[in-house]
Formats: C-alpha cells, sequence, structure tokens
C-alpha cells in the first residue's frame, strides 16, 4: 500500500475522528522533474527550409508507395502556380502507365447524411481484407474568403491510422484546371502509388457530385431518413447518376423508417433511367455505426457491379469516354481561365462593374462589352505567354 | 470594429499574396489531443483562421503524437496547430518535433493556438515552437506564421 500521513490541520486530541488522509507525491521522473527522460535541450525554433524535389524523386517514391511523396505530389497536382504545373504534368505523363487498375467509387451525399462514416466503416474492412484503400475527400472552400474547414478526418479516427489507408482531405478551391482536373490527376497518382481502391467523397451541393460521377466506375448516393417524399426523389439531378441508392444510419429505432425510405426509394428508382447500361440501380440500407450491411453492398452490390462491367465491356467503355469528358471540361475550364486572366478584361472589369452596380448599363450589354474587350487580346500571343495548356 | 475589419482583410490580403505564390493557402492542421470531441477553442480557431483564408484541417480527439505526425504528413501542411494541452505540452511538443525529424519533415512549423500561461511562453519558443497566440490576438498569430512560412518555403 502506498504510504500516507494524516494533514498537519488534524487537531491532535480529534485524531480518530478524521480519516483524511494525504498520500506523498511523486518525487521524480515526471514531466518538469528531475529524473525526467524528455529530452528539454532544444532551443529556439529552427528554420529549415523545405526540401526541394525533382520530377524524378516524385515518379520514383510514388511508384514504390512512399506516403510522403504521394503526399507532396498531390499538393503540386493541387497547386494554382504555373509552375507546379509544368512539373505535375511531367509527373503524371511518367506515372500513367501505372495507373487504371483500381476500383474507383464515388460517395455523395447531403452534408450529415453520414458519408465520412461510412467510408470509416467500409474502408476499416477493406484493409482488414488486406485491400490498399485511398480516400480522396473534397470539401468546398468558401467563396467569401476563400479559406476552408477540412473536417472528414475527424470522422475516420481509425481508418485514418491503419497502415494501409491513405486519406487526403482537399480544399475545392481555386482553378487553373479546377476539381476536375485535380481530383481526375490525384486519382490517378493514387493508383500509381499502389492503391487498389479509391473512394471518392463528396459534398452533394451542385456542380461536384456531376464531377466526382464522371471520374468514378461506381457512384453511390447515401441518404437518410425524413428527407422529403417521392416527388424530391424523382427530381433531375444526383438519384439518375447514381448506381445504388444506400440508406445509411439504419440502426435501433431508426431502423424501420429506414426500410421504409428504402422501398420508397425502390419505387422511385423503378420510374427512372440506370445510370449505368445494364445495371440496375436499387436501393440498399446499412448502418456505418453496426456495420450491418456493408459487407452485403460490397460484397453482392459493388463487386458485382465490377464483374458484370468487365464482363460485357461497360467498364471499359466507360472509363474510355470518361478520358475524352475530361479533354473537354479541361478546355472549358482554361477557356474561363483565360477570360478572367486576360489583361485586357481585368483593366476594364472595374469600371464594368460600378457601371452595372450603379444601374448605368444592363448586365446583358455588360457581357457584350466584356467579351468585346476579350476579344480584342491577341489571343494567340496571349496563350503562348501564359497558358499552362501551351505547347513550349 | 472598423479597425478590427480592416486588420482581417490587411491579413487576408498577405494570405492572398501568400497563396498567388505558394499555388495553394497556407494550409494548418490544427491537432486535438485533448480527449473533448467537440472542443470549443478548437472550432473558434478553425473558423477564425478560415475567415482569414487558411485552409484548416481538422483532426479526430484523443490523437498521440504518432498519429499528428502521420495525418501533417499525409496532408501535407504547412503547420501544426496544438490547442490547448495543458499539462503535458512539454512531452508533446518535443516529441512531435522528434518525430517530424524522423521524417525528415522540420520545415513542418509547429505552433500554439490555445490556452497557454503567460510564463510558459518563453519555454515554448525554447522548445521549437515558432508561434504562439497570445491574448487571442488572432491578427499576430497568423501574421506570425506567414512570416514564418516565408523563411521556410521561399
Amino acid at each position: 500500500m502506498t504510504e500516507t500521513y494524516k494533514p498537519e490541520w488534524v487537531p491532535e486530541k480529534d485524531d480518530d475522528k478524521f480519516a483524511c488522509r494525504v498520500m506523498y507525491g511523486v518525487k521524480g521522473g515526471h514531466e518538469g522533474m528531475p529524473g525526467s527522460n524528455v529530452d528539454l535541450s532544444r532551443k529556439s525554433a529552427p528554420v529549415i527550409k523545405r526540401s526541394k524535389m525533382t520530377v524524378d524523386d516524385y515518379v520514383e517514391g510514388i511508384i514504390k508507395g512512399d506516403r510522403m511523396t504521394l503526399s507532396r505530389a498531390i499538393t503540386l497536382i493541387e497547386s494554382n502556380a504555373t509552375a507546379h504545373f509544368y512539373i505535375a504534368q511531367q509527373v503524371i505523363q511518367r506515372l500513367l502507365p501505372y495507373t487504371g487498375k483500381s476500383t474507383r467509387v464515388g460517395i455523395t451525399g447531403v452534408p450529415g447524411a453520414g458519408k465520412s462514416t461510412f467510408i470509416e466503416a467500409l474502408g476499416n474492412r477493406l484493409c482488414a481484407e488486406g485491400h490498399r484503400v485511398a480516400v480522396l475527400a473534397v470539401d468546398p472552400s468558401s467563396t467569401v474568403t476563400k479559406g476552408s474547414i477540412l473536417g472528414d478526418k475527424t470522422r475516420m479516427e481509425t481508418l485514418s491510422r491503419q497502415k494501409n489507408a491513405f486519406i487526403r482531405p482537399s480544399p475545392s478551391g481555386g482553378t487553373l484546371g479546377g476539381l476536375t482536373r485535380k481530383s481526375r490527376e490525384t486519382l490517378l497518382l493514387c493508383e500509381a502509388a499502389g492503391y487498389d481502391t479509391i473512394l471518392v467523397e463528396t459534398v452533394g451541393v451542385g456542380q461536384s457530385e456531376t464531377t466526382v460521377r464522371s471520374m468514378v466506375d461506381f457512384f453511390l448516393y447515401v441518404v437518410i431518413t425524413g428527407a422529403g417524399d417521392e416527388l424530391q426523389g424523382m427530381k433531375k439531378g444526383v438519384m439518375e447518376l447514381a448506381d445504388a441508392v444506400l440508406i445509411n444510419k439504419a440502426d435501433g429505432d431508426n431502423k424501420r423508417r429506414a426500410m421504409v425510405t428504402r422501398a420508397e426509394y425502390a419505387r422511385i428508382l423503378q420510374f427512372l433511367r440506370p445510370a449505368t447500361e445494364k445495371w440496375e440501380t436499387r436501393a440498399y440500407t446499412c448502418s456505418s455505426v453496426t456495420g450491418a450491411g456493408i459487407p452485403e453492398l460490397w460484397n453482392e452490390v459493388i463487386m458485382k457491379f465490377f464483374s458484370q462491367g468487365k464482363e460485357n465491356g461497360v467498364l471499359s467503355e466507360r472509363r474510355e469516354h470518361q478520358t475524352l469528358s475530361w479533354v473537354y471540361s479541361m478546355v472549358e475550364e482554361h477557356l474561363h481561365n483565360l477570360f478572367y486572366r486576360s489583361p485586357s478584361v481585368l483593366a476594364c472589369k472595374d469600371k464594368i462593374e460600378t457601371d452595372v452596380v450603379e444601374g448605368k448599363l444592363p448586365p446583358t450589354i455588360a457581357v457584350q462589352k466584356l467579351i468585346a474587350e476579350y476579344a480584342k487580346t491577341e489571343i494567340g500571343d496571349y496563350i503562348k505567354d501564359t497558358s499552362p495548356f501551351a505547347i513550349k | 470594429m472598423k479597425a478590427k475589419i480592416m486588420f482581417l482583410q490587411e491579413v487576408r490580403n498577405s494570405v492572398d499574396d501568400f497563396a498567388e505564390r505558394e499555388g495553394r493557402r497556407p494550409r494548418i492542421m490544427l491537432a486535438n489531443f485533448g480527449f473533448a470531441e467537440n472542443n470549443h477553442d478548437i472550432t473558434e480557431t478553425a473558423t477564425v483562421l478560415a475567415d482569414m483564408g487558411f485552409d484548416v484541417d481538422m483532426e479526430p480527439w484523443g490523437r498521440t503524437y504518432i498519429d499528428v505526425a502521420q495525418d501533417a504528413l499525409d496532408n501535407d501542411v504547412h503547420v501544426i496547430g496544438i490547442n490547448s494541452i495543458k499539462g503535458e505540452y512539454k512531452s508533446l511538443v518535443v516529441k512531435l518535433l522528434e518525430e517530424l525529424a524522423s521524417y525528415d519533415r522540420e520545415d513542418i512549423m509547429l505552433v500554439i493556438s490555445g490556452h497557454i500561461e503567460a510564463h510558459n511562453i518563453k519555454e515554448m519558443y525554447e522548445l521549437g515552437v515558432s508561434v504562439v497566440l497570445v491574448d487571442n490576438c488572432y491578427e499576430k498569430f497568423a501574421k506570425g506564421i506567414l512570416s514564418g512560412l516565408e523563411t521556410i518555403l521561399f
């Protein structure tokens, strides 16, 4: 037993009336005390320059499967700086032969539908089966302040500890190829680094799910109960892009309602054209907390989709189609950049903006004026000088 | 109030300037060594920094320094922010710096973004922390981070 003593304030004559005893404190070996094993000798923060990496470093590191190189290469891909763009494209070009072998799954749903928790449950399972899983989670950037809060990892607590899992949250902000180019190329990098299952997570608000649809093989739409009636689902949009609809949070009290919701979605899906040829989009339930339904979803739905798709050639057709659409979406983004970075547009933008705000100029005429200004630029020279896509 | 907004705009401008040269926004990861899932202090720091134009990575709670270093490398952040870790901060700071050094990534800055007692600040700098948030003055904090990154990156 630890040695204790009576506190000094206990009156001597009432000794046995007080049960209070005090333990002796720690004598050493604790933090900040003599005998501590932590070396506190380090003085002032050292300034250490970030090491520079060449194209060869990136390519070799990624083929070896080095996580740190992969993460730095993704940074390079995501960079909006034109100088980084050239290096990134060289890296991609050299890694292309190593890509294309993975299972690409896109996951979308409204905020709070439980996408990240679902990925945590699914990813852990896949890792346990010996798969190498990469998770690319795109979170929106603020359009006002341009900053972002990337919180997907907070839900993937155990998955982020797995040696076989790589989770990369990315802000959606910034252009120069935009989300499409960046996520696609990030996906390719992960494939080259040897990850055989890639999960792309995105918040289903607006454009992002269409973008993700155009780069994955299987697209999963995660929904929850109590989100409107049949008609809501029949509205055109994400429902017709999905290869499976998953009703999450089917556990405890919510299980019954989840079953009802599943039946409702199943009814709607009967009327919709499936997103993939020769594949029937259906609704399923699962619980990310208890894990119920997740193995069935993976083995009997997603895996079946892939084996069937490989057999009848739908998958390879889809990938070919995606590569082509990638080219044109890059053209669109590039034109967008050309316009907004064009010096003649920038020069007259402020004036036109104030005129429109003050009501002197109708918006339609303002558009005409801006386009006219843009057309005045020597586009050929301009592209040659500033465009990252120009052939040098 | 107006002066405060001006200040914020000034910080945003320098963040934008940084983003222009670096190709991305300054990215900070707020480590959560504590045992509360929804730590109000971390939420506050995160929103303030995001409002200034930073990309802010949130971490699950109850992480070890090994997890934090690995996450920082995976996300390729510029800065790791430690928020209010009370008693055990000295060992954590030292261990985290050692862990980063073992990956040869000492260019990742370490900052303290939470409650810290005044008499500990000097010691923090001596341990290798680059910036400490003092008196909740986020403007100074952000500027400290940016000027630190300036010497590391460019």
